[in-house]
């Protein structure tokens, strides 16, 4: 989108319309992380702890798996949007379809650019008051935000997109629910996966969405007033299960799970049938389409030969681990692919990756080589999640919730 | 993410960490330790022309976990600075250079199988390469125990 507009006005248009600090942001929670050993560094313009003195990455990622981390996810973009227009205008960039989702529930989306490219991945919950939470990531809020100027179909007064300052933790399985349900007094039995709710713990109101990004259960806390956000923290770290935990075990933890990190392994030259991610389109949307770059996101839908390369999982079984750019050979030693993102998986204790091929060599099982300092590794092309899902399912509720 | 690689191999400790005692307990016996500003050690028997290198304290602690390493061919020649294998941890890659010149006359194996090793004793059982020198007036070069220590306070100012 940016790029049209540059050739038909000057660039710096866009960036008065909407201007962001070049200096180091910081979250509410900022001055804790220092206070309990954070190793901070800068991330999308945060200052954000990497790991904390206490925890080893994997340490702190097999403590994710089996008890319950707290991660400080404020530095992400955060919206909310209002106004009797909201979903419509919302449905012209993104792909999801809005209209359809029901009270409370969240859905994960993207954004799309005229090329048919991802601009972004983001989550929203259609709120009981009448308002789309939308959180998006740290690195594109800025392009996000400008976004919505150059949707020239809606005016101002239709609809409202106000950034808002919430600050989010949010936690992971099998403890979380337990704890949560104990601070905040109240079963979550019945809350399911990818919904949102308001709890109370004590005098502090928060948004709670249950959804995460480690592929465990976890609830995003979203608070309005940051002192209140602080108490709270403390008030979890409080308990002997929960360990803040930092952005090393926050990649290793969604790679495991196999879900993407916007930048590496989906930009805005990747199309969702490319980076295997069909499922973020709705149903009816796959035909009537009304996004950006629809019409070449619905003709590779229809025709899957004008889909030329595929993101997929590697596993290597044995050798160091193959991380961003590393190359992908196919048996015979033809240059096929590169990795997006790569590292060592804590759970397997083996290299785990993802990576773009022709969709050919995308089969499950289909044995690929990885380059790492000029030697050739064995590495399979394997279904992802590397490490099964801990998503929570409501109980009796017989059918799984994606 | 490939940013915060770089940040991890780059970053500065709030305050330069000290050998670990056990390193100074066997220096004083019989070895001597020297250091490069890439972090790498060499450790020498006063009496001996050979040596055992690996990465510092101070360079694992940066690097983390430490889930692979690449060892080089024993027998290959090696110069000093020359880069002789490769530590991985979960979030980066550490190159290792060859502290000195000479000839890989060991490896150390136990690495392949146990990596956390260069975590859990970096200038003992962690060692990496054993390494036959050319031309023992190199480690004049390189900085002792002292010099290292004072080496890190001031990276750690900068």
């Amino acid at each position: 989108m940016l790029n049209l507009f540059k050739k038909q006005i000057p660039k710096t248009v866009n960036t008065i319309q909407f201007t962001f600090s070049s200096q180091i942001k910081k979250t509410h929670l900022n001055s804790i992380h220092r206070e309990i050993g954070g190793k901070m560094v800068e991330f999308a313009g945060w200052d954000m702890p990497v790991k904390y003195d206490n925890l080893s990455i994997v340490e702190s990622h097999l403590h994710t798996r089996n008890k319950c981390s707290l991660f400080d996810v404020g530095h992400m973009g955060q919206y909310r949007i209002t106004g009797p227009d909201r979903k419509r205008f919302f449905e012209t960039v993104v792909v999801a379809d809005v209209h359809s989702v029901k009270l409370n529930q969240s859905k994960l989306s993207c954004f799309t650019n005229e090329n048919g490219g991802i601009k972004d991945d983001c989550m929203f919950n259609n709120r009981e008051d009448d308002a789309l939470f939308l959180v998006v990531n740290a690195a594109c809020k800025e392009k996000d935000h400008n976004h919505k100027y150059n949707n020239e179909k809606f005016k101002d007064k239709e609809y409202k997109m106000l950034i808002i300052n919430f600050y989010q933790i949010n936690f992971c399985r099998p403890k979380t629910m337990e704890i949560v349900e104990k601070m905040a007094k109240t079963s979550l039995r019945n809350m399911p996966f990818m919904t949102g709710r308001e709890l109370k713990f004590d005098n502090i109101k928060v948004w709670a969405t249950r959804c995460g990004y480690t592929g465990e259960d976890g609830f995003e806390l979203s608070i309005e007033d940051p002192e209140q956000a602080k108490q709270l923290t403390y008030r979890f770290l409080a308990n002997p299960l929960v360990e803040a935990a930092g952005l090393g075990a926050r990649d290793s933890l969604r790679l495991e799970s196999g879900l993407c990190l916007y930048g590496n392994d989906m930009d805005e030259t990747t199309t969702p049938s490319e980076a295997s991610l069909l499922w973020l389109i709705s149903k009816n949307r796959k035909q009537t389409g009304g996004f950006l770059g629809d019409s070449k996101i619905l003709s590779q839908i229809k025709n899957k030969s004008l889909v030329k390369k595929k993101r997929i999982g590697l596993l290597i079984p044995q050798g160091p681990p193959a991380r961003q750019h590393a190359l992908v050979f196919d048996p015979s030693g033809n240059k096929i692919g590169e990795v997006t993102s790569g590292t060592f998986s804590p759970v397997l204790k083996k290299g785990i990756a993802m990576a773009y091929v022709p969709p050919a060599f995308s089969k499950n099982g289909t044995k690929l080589q990885v380059e790492v300092r000029g030697r050739l590794f064995p590495a399979i092309v394997t279904k992802m999640p590397f490490v099964p899902a801990g998503y929570y399912k409501v109980p009796g509720d017989g059918k799984s919730k994606k | 993410m490939q940013n915060l690689t770089l940040k991890i191999l780059t970053s500065k400790p709030k305050e330069a960490r000290l050998i670990t005692k056990s390193v100074f307990s066997i220096a004083q016996r019989f070895l001597t330790t020297y250091y490069t500003k890439a972090h790498e050690y060499i450790k020498i028997d006063e009496g001996k022309d050979s040596g055992k290198c690996g990465i510092s304290d101070h360079a694992q602690q940066e690097l983390g976990d430490v889930v692979f390493v690449d060892l080089p061919e024993k027998g290959r020649k090696i110069s000093k600075g020359e880069l002789s294998g490769a530590v991985e941890s979960v979030k980066a890659v550490g190159n290792f250079y060859a502290p000195v010149s000479g000839k890989i006359i060991s490896v150390n194996s136990e690495l392949e199988s146990t990596p956390s090793l260069i975590n859990s004793q970096p200038e003992d059982n962690g060692w990496i390469i054993e390494v036959q020198l050319d031309d023992k007036s190199e480690i004049n070069q390189l900085m002792n125990p002292e010099q290292y220590k004072k080496f890190l306070a001031e990276e750690s100012h900068k």
